[in-house]
């Protein structure tokens, strides 16, 4: 017996860590048309939120006055590609 | 103002403090109910896409993205008329949406249009929405304890909309009240809602608690007030949104997320994860999706050949069907659908009726032999339906016999026997005699298929599991004759094909998910385990053995009988795969909801279904294949008698390998994969 979506908010029987694995494995072996891939930024920040998520967010929420003006200081890239954030 | 990082450790001090307390008020959103979603926001777009949808069926031509823009910006000027008169900047459902109405509709607008859209709303949010379980227990609490409770909420839907929300979710019988900034246009935020509650409902500063997810709004402003105040700021749920937020990010650009994101927003939270058997997990996280993406494809075809009705054929039909009927109210609210029908069909019912007009053909004869248990005449009259007795001097015209070996894989199989059936075919004595027995057989049918509506439709979907296509094939050749015969859209989940099927412009026939005539490896490890999806999608009712003409000219529906072995062991088979039958129906309604919030056609979720099939069918690992793979197949087409032995042995896939060999051979899927990759290659 066991859950559908897990305590890490993921998919019972479907975790990431499993299709990171399989997607590694893709790029050696042929395995089909998966579109354009799941991209390996994309896999690496949600296998870390789904893996390590749990402690980074409650250490986040627990000191989010003093991390917010920090975490703002980091750039990256918005939606339409502009750099935002950062000084 | 107190701050909490946790539910239960909020829960804690607030039952502390509610001891001396009489009434309690909760802040609704994200507090004591959670979104499925991140953003609120987003749940505005399909009501958006469903307005767009009715004006179209008004003749207004006007894209979603546009009905979107007129309603945020009406909704602005609504909050920019209220911000003139009191302090709080808020808006007022009926209020813009009419104007946004108005504006798209004009002359045809009506009162009627607006409730129908508020309703669509509503439903949208209520299936986006559940109560946090430890508030709805603490909510029995304080009810059994007589303390007052509140809802305060800052939103622009008016209480009487707030309470079908809250109602939906199970929290409406444990509160007093729910009060909306909507309706006062005095909010939280600004704190000038809480004189206003305090007046409205006679309480006491000192014996008020506040619990909510704002600092400001739930915080500090009851603070300021006098009011005692909780505040949530939950880490899981911020990690929740965090993950849901990035998985529909990453779907706009890459779309091989769009399905993972659809299964994001199907997944269940707070009370309803509960703990289920391994083969329901499968049915709800595996073949639910892609059952969806299945009937979703269905419906955007119908919708593009003007395809008018749907049968969904018997028995995996019957799946499909529950399935269409949970899913399409959330995910095609403005309706303009199909008809659906399910129609009770077997290969075996239908065989005989396809022989009443054009007699037994030489493709039609080829489909019984295919199984390797049937091997002579007799097996033939069996599978058409036909008594053989009246044959044997037609047989013996043309030197065979009843047992005469008509299977190359039966020992005693010759050649001129062969021959001499396919010269009997061309024997119009033998046809007659054909045409004679099965006359009966094709007008019960045709009365069976008159009362389903098949001839009130120009053009109508055949919707099947697979494989291929026998079906459809039989059902052609029976009603053709017919002067309103229609015109049938083959829909299957996987066409494996193998044997010709010919197409024409009145009898077509596709794979939706998998078609061996379009290269997709990933999709064709549907081969690995054809009789899963069958298992996984059978009616509850035995097969139809056949359509029996009454004296009165009606039809009566024979079904197989349940008591002899092989209905026994069927029965028993169903019980076995019940929770996973449960894990693909409770996954209807969910994929509707999720995927009219998202807004994708169904070929949107092919890359993430290939993913499914390929890691579930043909990368499982060893304890899926041991749970999931069916124990045995039965089937009344498949005669008794023995093949040689060589062709006997069925060609062995992936889920026939043994237990030990899939757990410590590390090459073996691999090895079939090659196998796999081989034969699709070849048949290119």
């Amino acid at each position: 017996m066991k859950k559908l979506f897990t305590s890490t908010y993921d998919l019972s029987g479907l975790s990431i860590i499993r299709l990171f694995k399989f997607m590694c494995y893709s790029k050696i072996f042929p395995f089909g048309n998966f579109g354009t891939g799941a991209g390996a930024k994309c896999l690496l920040v949600l296998s870390v939120l789904h893996t390590f998520g749990g402690p980074v967010f409650t250490f986040y929420t627990r000191y989010e006055e003093k991390l917010s003006p920090l975490i703002k200081k980091i750039p990256r890239r918005g939606k339409n590609g502009n750099i935002i954030g950062g000084d | 103002m107190r701050k909490y990082h946790t539910l239960d450790k909020l829960l804690d001090a607030a039952k502390k403090i509610a001891v001396d307390k009489d009434v309690i008020t909760f802040d609704l959103f994200d507090t004591l109910v959670i979104r499925r979603v991140h953003d609120p926001d987003l749940i505005k777009l399909p009501v958006a896409r469903y307005i767009a949808s009715l004006a179209g069926q008004k003749g207004i031509v006007i894209a979603w993205q546009k009905v979107q823009q007129y309603r945020d910006e009406i909704e602005q000027h609504n909050r920019q008329d209220t911000g003139s008169k009191y302090v709080d900047f808020e808006a007022h459902y009926p209020t813009f949406m009419a104007r946004t109405l108005e504006k798209i509709f004009q002359d045809q607008y009506t009162e009627e249009l607006l409730s129908q859209v508020t309703e669509y709303e509503l439903l949208m949010e209520s299936t986006m929405l559940l109560a946090r379980e430890k508030f709805l227990n603490w909510l029995k609490e304080l009810k059994e304890q007589g303390k007052r409770v509140i809802i305060i909420s800052d939103i622009y839907l008016p209480s009487e909309h707030l309470k079908i929300l809250v109602d939906c979710v199970g929290i409406l019988s444990f509160v007093e009240d729910v009060v909306s900034s909507a309706d006062s246009f005095m909010a939280k935020a600004s704190g000038a809602a809480f004189p206003l509650i305090e007046k409205k409902y006679g309480l006491s500063k000192d014996r008020w608690l506040h619990i909510g997810d704002n600092p400001i709004s739930d915080g500090l402003k009851p603070l300021e007030f006098g009011i005692e105040a909780l505040v949530l700021n939950d880490a899981g749920e911020k990690l929740r949104k965090s993950i849901t937020r990035r998985y529909l990010d990453y779907s706009d650009g890459k779309p091989f997320w769009r399905g993972r994101a659809l299964q994001q927003l199907m997944a269940p939270h707070e009370g309803e994860n509960v703990e289920h058997e391994a083969l329901y997990i499968e049915g709800y996280n595996f073949l639910g999706p892609m059952i969806g993406g299945f009937i979703q494809e269905i419906a955007e075809r119908c919708r593009k050949q003007g395809i008018t009705k749907i049968f969904f054929l018997a028995r995996e039909g019957w799946t499909f069907k529950l399935f269409w009927e949970k899913c399409t109210p959330v995910l095609y609210p403005e309706g303009d659908l199909p008809e659906i029908h399910y129609l009770y069909v077997s290969r075996m019912a239908l065989a005989g009726a396809t022989c009443a007009f054009q007699g037994l053909t030489k493709d039609n004869a080829s489909i019984a032999f295919l199984p390797l248990g049937n091997r002579d005449f007799r097996d033939l009259c069996r599978i058409f339906s036909l008594d053989y007795k009246p044959f044997i001097e037609i047989l013996a015209k043309h030197s065979l016999q009843p047992d005469s070996c008509l299977n190359c894989h039966h020992p005693g199989f010759v050649n001129a026997n062969q021959e001499n059936f396919d010269a009997m075919l061309y024997d119009d004595s033998f046809q007659e005699e054909i045409k004679r027995q099965t006359l009966p057989l094709n007008n019960a049918m045709i009365a069976y298929f008159t009362e389903s509506g098949m001839f009130d439709h120009e053009d109508v979907a055949i919707v099947d599991i697979g494989w291929l296509g026998t079906i459809q094939r039989f059902i052609f050749d029976a009603i053709k004759h017919h002067p309103q015969c229609p015109n049938l859209h083959g829909m299957l989940f996987a066409a494996t094909r193998g044997m010709d099927f010919a197409e024409s412009e009145k009898n077509k026939m596709e794979g939706l998910i998998f078609d061996r005539h379009k290269f997709n490896l990933a999709a064709s490890s549907i081969l690995y385990a054809r009789d899963l999806f069958e298992e996984a999608c059978r009616a509850p009712h035995p097969t139809l053995n056949g359509y029996r003409l009454k004296a009165d000219g009606g039809y009566e529906l024979e079904f197989r009988r349940t008591d002899d072995e092989i209905g026994k062991a069927e029965v028993a088979q169903d019980n076995y795969f019940s929770p996973l039958q449960q894990g693909i129906q409770d996954a209807a309604e969910r994929f509707g909801s999720a995927s009219a919030l998202l807004g994708y056609k169904a070929r949107d979720y092919r890359a993430w279904f290939n993913y499914l099939l390929s890691a579930k069918l043909a990368f499982p690992k060893t304890d899926e294949i041991a749970r999931v793979r069916h124990q045995t197949h039965l089937d009344d087409f498949y005669g008794k008698h023995k093949p040689i032995k060589i062709y006997e042995k069925r060609k062995k896939t992936l889920w026939d390998e043994s237990l030990f060999v899939l757990r410590f051979n590390p090459f073996v899927r691999l090895k079939y994969f090659f196998h796999n990759l081989k034969e699709r290659i070849r048949e290119q």
